[in-house]
């Protein structure tokens, strides 16, 4: 990458950490120059509806973290309180240590990417990048150059002297970024900001973020209800549900462990099967599905009771066919069968009328098998997970 | 059932001319503007160089000072209202535009409501408010700060004051329209930019608004251009603008070509702002459209020398933005209170009349005294107990509803034609059909009454009704065209794919979807040609008075209540139309 880190302390910038201010010349490196940002009892209420309740979260330096929820979960309203464009009614929210109570969105020098890109219609798109720069008191000639640079960072050196209408979508979207980019802000807030673009180009334009994220070494905030955007771009995921964060975590640990049935059902495809607790040894359960069938599986330590009812988190790539008789395999019967490229789906029903979904790599010569025929399941006890 | 046997068939002839290209559906319109408003302005051209004339006619408008002192007069006059729309109207927009909920809907009714009213009844109200005995003058005499009543009225600033207040919603709906088609993220990416609230305004906002703010500054201007009604009521012998000659001399038959060459001049200078107006806006702030097509700054920089362009960005840096980054300092409740202070003064100016107006048609008193010495129902008995203002009222309503029959029709068809057709130079055949919309109403008048007299309409409510539609279609036209641009063009495959044939795709999708708009559109017809005066003192003869010649006649010979009571009837009736119209306005509001 070019040499970005060359920074100038810019006036408005109240917030920015003071010691990791003028890095002349060095390549930057995560944990430079991000903020730590500490969300505290937030609330907010709209009449009746809490959009969002008593929220606790810790986002470290330089971290990539993703509000992840449904609509209505009320992360855009969170990332909304710490841009300062949503008032707050009780919590606070502090950076690197101060809060930022009363301050002005315009105040707090962070950058921000929306939804729908936000352009200003009515500049070219060097004037769109150059914008921050001058509102915080750059002269014009340190703009350009820095203009310069971070069109250059997003590849859109040649496009600086067009209008926005005359971009493509993916071009908006990274005049966009290089507008939020362009002061090097502590903090990045990203408003749901690929959901206009369409698939191809989403997943090149994480990629690219994920690259500035690394170069950079901003805190990058990351609002999306897309689980498999949250699980690619992010350091840590914060999953919302009505107003409140019910775990916060890696994307692996998410993934693996969830802590409820509402993160795993939301957090990539599931299998939930219910199933009685037999015998508890430590942190592996023996369960019963159905009338006969015994299989092992890990929970997180809860209390479990054997005759105890719980539900079990199995990925479907993790379950395969397996031959009759195999030890702890499962009886199904297949319902459908979808080809689906590089995977192979098949949907079959347990005997105890629970679904299962199983993921395989295409088997290039074996048989796929037909719908009404029986099979039988089975998956390693660590790829079971008991939900508490 | 046979329609659905028949399906596999050919379809019908007609059936196919309805779907594939309706150009046709122009045809009626463009006969009607032949005869009534193509003609007639040739023939005024005519007329103006007819016989041995030749160009003495226009040589006798520049030479005569009183002739050429009033164009400038005008021009002048005309400038001073656009400025005062502007400075009062942009706030009142921009309060609109942040209003929310049930406060925005009050506050845009208030906007909506005056500028349906007709100019003669809010001029009357004018004279009710700046008058000697009005409330000003009495509330100025019972603080002690005057000892005589002021001679308020009959002076410039009365004449300025009242056309911009009568024109000022023209340039808050102009520039409403503009700030509703701002993106309002791109105000908080600004924000979250590091732009203050000024800078917010002044680098984001302002500049995406200076289109619609120039498009209503020259609507006004060019409206103000051909007005003589307001200052004929409320200005002096010093006031004369360019329209009063002509209104004023067509009492005299005797003035040959004098006349046609004077609304010709009028008509001339209107289109020579027009043309500069649409060199940097296009046609299209006409009708409140939008240029279509080429970015309005293609190469941002590209005409400027470069030397020039270095002095500006100097003169920017050194001044520009530092003043733009220490204004940011400034409190933003202060800029809030200016601009609502503006705004407060421009809602003043719409309603404060209204209601003077509604109150003195409560008055016992035979005088325009304020505060009304005791309050009666007397003029609302002798308004609807009088035989002559009750058959005015039956006149202009007769008049009004076949002027909106014609106009309705013709202007939906032609809106049917212009949209769905696959017509070259669409926006060439919008500017001719809503040109009406620009010429002066006297112009217009004076051109239909020569026409008049040879056919033999004058005085004949179908002739009225003819000359008022010729306003009414391009009202119709814009209002229905928009209509007709939202709807899904899918939708109604949808129903063609389903079975429907083209006219129950239209009865069944397209009008539901256009219906509100169609309502719209009749209401505005109807009060256009219900409040017209300019026209009916040309085209009336001696037979027929219409409401508002009535109102003339009684504000200019004795000043009493009873135009009081039209006006208030008047408000009735749009407040009972604006609240049906609502639904429509707010499923508007709402895409």
């Amino acid at each position: 990458m070019s040499s970005i880190g060359t920074d100038i302390p810019l006036r408005g910038q109240a917030l920015r950490n003071a010691t990791a201010t003028t890095r002349e010349g060095a390549p930057a490196h995560a944990s430079s120059i991000g903020s730590a940002i500490s969300i505290r009892g937030l609330s907010r209420r709209f009449g009746r509806f809490t959009a969002v309740d008593d929220v606790d979260l810790q986002i470290e330096p330089g971290e990539f973290i993703t509000l992840l929820g449904p609509s209505g979960s009320g992360k855009t309203t969170l990332l909304g309180a710490i841009a300062g464009f949503a008032e707050v009614d009780a919590g606070d929210i502090l950076v690197d240590g101060r809060s930022v109570r009363g301050v002005p969105p315009h105040r707090r020098g962070f950058g921000m990417v929306f939804q729908y890109y936000a352009l200003f219609p009515h500049m070219t798109v060097a004037q769109n990048v150059g914008f921050p720069l001058r509102m915080a008191g750059l002269g014009r000639a340190e703009s350009a150059r820095r203009i310069g640079e971070t069109l250059e960072l997003l590849h859109l050196g040649d496009y600086a002297e067009r209008l926005p209408a005359q971009l493509s979508g993916g071009q908006q979207q990274r005049v966009a970024i290089a507008r939020a980019i362009v002061r090097r802000p502590p903090v990045v807030l990203m408003d749901e900001p690929l959901s206009a673009l369409d698939r191809r180009l989403r997943e090149a334009i994480q990629i690219e973020i994920r690259a500035l994220h690394r170069t950079l070494g901003t805190t990058i905030v990351f609002v999306t209800h897309d689980q498999g955007e949250a699980l690619a771009l992010s350091d840590r995921i914060a999953v919302l549900d009505q107003g409140r964060i019910v775990q916060v975590g890696t994307p692996g640990t998410l993934y693996r462990r969830p802590g409820s049935e509402f993160v795993a059902r939301f957090v990539g495809e599931s299998n939930v099967l219910n199933a009685r607790v037999m015998r508890v040894q430590g942190e592996d359960v023996v369960l019963q599905a159905g009338d006969e069938h015994l299989f092992e599986a890990r929970h997180a330590g809860a209390a479990l009771a054997p005759g105890q009812q719980v539900k079990v988190l199995v990925r479907p790539e993790r379950v395969a066919l397996v031959a009759p008789g195999t030890p702890g395999a499962l009886a199904a019967t297949v319902e459908s069968t979808v080809f689906l490229g590089e995977i192979l789906r098949i949907d079959a029903v347990l005997a105890s009328g629970d679904r299962v979904q199983v993921r395989c790599l295409d088997p290039r010569d074996a048989r796929q098998p037909r719908t009404g025929e029986a099979v039988h399941l089975a998956w390693h006890a660590g790829d079971a997970w008991v939900l508490a | 059932m046979s329609a659905a046997a028949a399906a596999p068939a050919r379809p019908a002839l007609a059936a196919r001319l309805d779907l594939r290209n309706p150009a046709w559906l122009l045809a009626p319109v463009l006969l009607f503007f032949a005869f009534f408003y193509i003609l007639p302005l040739v023939d005024l051209l005519h007329l103006s160089v007819a016989g041995d004339a030749g160009v003495s006619y226009y040589a006798r408008v520049f030479e005569v000072p009183l002739y050429r002192d009033s164009l400038l007069r005008t021009f002048g006059i005309a400038a001073a209202v656009a400025a005062l729309c502007a400075l009062f109207g942009y706030p009142t927009a921009l309060l609109i535009h942040r209003a929310r909920g049930t406060w925005k809907l009050v506050l845009t009714a208030a906007v909506v409501l005056p500028y349906f009213i007709s100019v003669l009844i809010r001029t009357y109200s004018w004279m009710v408010l700046l008058g000697r005995n009005g409330p000003i003058n009495k509330l100025l005499l019972a603080l002690g700060l005057v000892d005589a009543p002021l001679p308020l009225i009959f002076n410039r600033a009365s004449v300025l004051i009242s056309i911009s207040a009568v024109l000022l919603p023209l340039l808050v709906l102009t520039v409403g329209g503009s700030l509703a088609r701002i993106d309002p993220l791109v105000q908080r990416a600004a924000t979250a930019s590091g732009a203050g609230p000024l800078a917010v305004f002044w680098r984001v906002l302002f500049p995406q608004t200076l289109p619609g703010l120039l498009a209503g500054v020259l609507l006004v201007f060019i409206s103000a251009l051909g007005f003589f009604i307001t200052p004929s009521l409320l200005g002096g012998p010093a006031d004369q603008m360019f329209a009063m000659h002509i209104t004023q001399q067509a009492d005299f038959l005797a003035s040959g070509g004098f006349l046609q060459a004077l609304a010709t001049v009028l008509l001339a200078v209107t289109l020579l702002v027009v043309a500069l107006a649409a060199r940097f806006l296009g046609l299209e702030f006409i009708w409140g459209g939008q240029r279509a097509g080429k970015a309005p700054r293609e190469a941002a920089h590209g005409p400027q020398p470069s030397w020039r362009r270095a002095v500006l960005e100097r003169a920017a840096d050194l001044f520009g933005w530092p003043l733009l980054r220490a204004l940011g300092l400034v409190p933003s409740w202060l800029g809030r209170l200016v601009s609502g202070g503006l705004a407060a003064m421009a809602y003043a100016t719409l309603l404060l009349p209204i209601g003077v107006a509604a109150l003195i048609s409560f008055s016992d008193s035979a005088y325009m005294r304020f505060p009304p010495p005791a309050y009666s129902l007397r003029w609302y008995e002798k308004f609807l107990s009088d035989p002559a203002w009750m058959s005015s009222l039956g006149t202009s309503v007769a008049v009004a509803l076949l002027a909106t029959a014609i106009s309705v029709v013709l202007g939906t068809a032609a809106a049917f034609g212009l949209v769905r057709s696959s017509l070259p130079a669409k926006s060439a055949w919008m500017t001719l059909l809503v040109s009406p919309m620009i010429v002066p109403g006297v112009v217009l008048g004076l051109s239909l009454y020569s026409l008049f007299l040879r056919a033999d309409l004058a005085g004949s409510v179908t002739g009225l009704a003819a000359a008022h539609a010729i306003g009414g279609i391009p009202l119709v036209l814009v209002i229905v065209a928009a209509s007709l641009q939202a709807v899904d063009v899918r939708q109604e495959q949808a129903a063609a794919v389903h079975g429907a044939s083209p006219w129950r795709v239209f009865r069944f999708v397209t009008l539901p979807a256009i219906r509100p708009g169609v309502l719209a559109a009749s209401f505005f017809a109807f009060l256009h040609s219900f409040d017209d005066l300019v026209l009916s003192m040309f085209l009336s003869g001696a037979r027929m008075t219409t409401l508002p010649l009535r109102l003339w006649g009684n504000v200019n010979y004795k000043l009493d209540p009873v135009p009081a009571v039209v006006a208030t009837f008047e408000v009735a009736l749009i407040v009972v139309g604006l609240f049906f119209a609502r639904s429509a306005w707010a499923a508007r509001q709402r895409r």
